[in-house]
């Protein structure tokens, strides 16, 4: 929210704002989750 | 001086009937007071857009009135357990309330930037009092009610308050600016209003803390670390929920050309009400968090589409809203899950405010 109004005062449109943190929020949470349920996985 | 445990007191020793009713109705009370401060968390969210008009802010400035509001949750969090220790969790929840009253009064007397900035860090102190307290004390009050009761149906009521109440806070205030005269006033007075039913309920709540005689040393307070990933995922999470709670309203108003306020409102409830629903579904923990992640991706795909097509889809881009709160919802209970199955008994308490604190 923070990273996306500082986007938006530099210029950049709400669409093209919108695309760019999707996918860094997409990726975190793909990568995070796929993170935590190996740690699951690997425990005895 | 008396301290008061940071964990529920599960064993806690035989009430008369008497006393279970006044927990019973104790347990109404701190549900309404907590649900009323965190709907004020929210509650501005689609103003913002008549105050950017109104004093031509930046969208910069609206995000300093954002970050100043989790600053200020954020740190009072961190100092939550020693707040209740001193003060009991009825007084904090009667703080929080009182605190809660005096931000929203601070908001509809002083409309200039300055005012919403104050107004909007005195409500995180507020949010971060009940936030870090009310579950504890609404699992308590069952207990004292019902000593046979499950915790688990206690807990469940004060996450689904927590998220619920987040959309709450928009959809009253959106409608109300719709539909009165005076949109940056009026919502707040409404709260007031709310929040003096809540003190007198909470101040004829009893008090549930077990009283202990002697005052725990500084370190005894079990210090979780949460695994990064666990961490990265909530914070993920939660950073989507935000994504579209931030700039629904700019959306709505300029891609999909729908000023209405209401709707704005009704936008954020939507978001919010999927995430309590998906946070009741009882499924395994690493279950929960795939199928949580499957539906924040396709929520933020639909977003990103609905948003860029050639004639931006208003339905597209509410069901995109819907996905991403069932998503966030999902992804919070399953991380935190999965952490609290590898974790022992005595840090579970510790380990959700932690959660609770990335989730701000």
């Amino acid at each position: 929210m923070i990273g996306a109004g500082v986007a938006l005062d530099l210029g950049a449109s709400a669409p093209n704002a919108v695309l760019g943190f999707a996918i860094l929020v997409g990726l975190g949470v793909v990568v995070a989750g796929w993170a935590l349920l190996g740690r699951q996985q690997a425990r005895p | 001086m008396t301290a008061v445990s940071a964990t529920p007191d599960v064993n806690a020793p035989a009430v008369p009937t008497a006393q279970r009713r006044q927990h019973r109705s104790g347990f109404g009370a701190a549900a309404f007071a907590f649900l009323i401060v965190m709907a004020v968390a929210t509650l501005p969210s689609p103003l913002y857009g008549l105050y950017r008009t109104r004093d031509h802010l930046s969208a910069l400035t609206i995000t300093v009135v954002f970050a100043i509001f989790a600053g200020s949750t954020i740190a009072v969090l961190q100092r939550d357990s020693s707040i209740s220790a001193r003060i009991g969790r009825r007084g904090t929840m009667l703080v929080a309330v009182a605190t809660m009253m005096i931000a929203v009064g601070v908001l509809a007397a002083w409309k200039d930037l300055p005012g919403l900035l104050i107004g909007r860090l005195v409500t995180g102190v507020s949010v971060g009092l009940a936030a870090g307290t009310a579950i504890t004390y609404l699992i308590e009050l069952r207990l004292r009610a019902d000593p046979k009761a499950s915790p688990v149906r206690a807990r469940t009521i004060g996450t689904a308050v927590t998220i619920g109440a987040l959309g709450v806070g928009p959809l009253i205030a959106g409608c109300l600016a719709q539909w009165v005269t005076q949109p940056l006033t009026v919502p707040y007075l409404v709260f007031i209003a709310l929040g003096a039913i809540a003190l007198i309920g909470l101040w004829a709540a009893p008090e549930t803390g077990p009283l202990a005689t002697e005052k725990k040393p500084a370190g005894s307070r079990p210090k979780v670390r949460l695994p990064v990933p666990a961490a990265a995922g909530t914070l993920a999470a939660f950073s989507a929920n935000g994504l579209f709670a931030g700039l629904s309203g700019l959306f709505l108003a300029t891609t999909l050309h729908h000023a209405s306020h209401a709707l704005a409102g009704a936008a954020l409830f939507l978001l919010f009400a999927c995430g309590v629903v998906s946070q009741l579904a009882t499924l395994q923990a690493s279950r929960m968090l795939a199928l949580g992640t499957v539906s924040m991706l396709a929520g933020l795909a639909l977003l990103v589409v609905s948003v860029r097509l050639s004639t931006p889809n208003l339905a597209m881009f509410l069901i995109a809203g819907a996905l991403i709160g069932a998503g966030s919802g999902a992804v919070f209970k399953g991380t935190t899950g999965i952490v609290l199955e590898a974790s022992p008994p005595e840090s579970r308490v510790a380990i959700r405010r932690t959660c609770s604190s990335h989730s701000t």
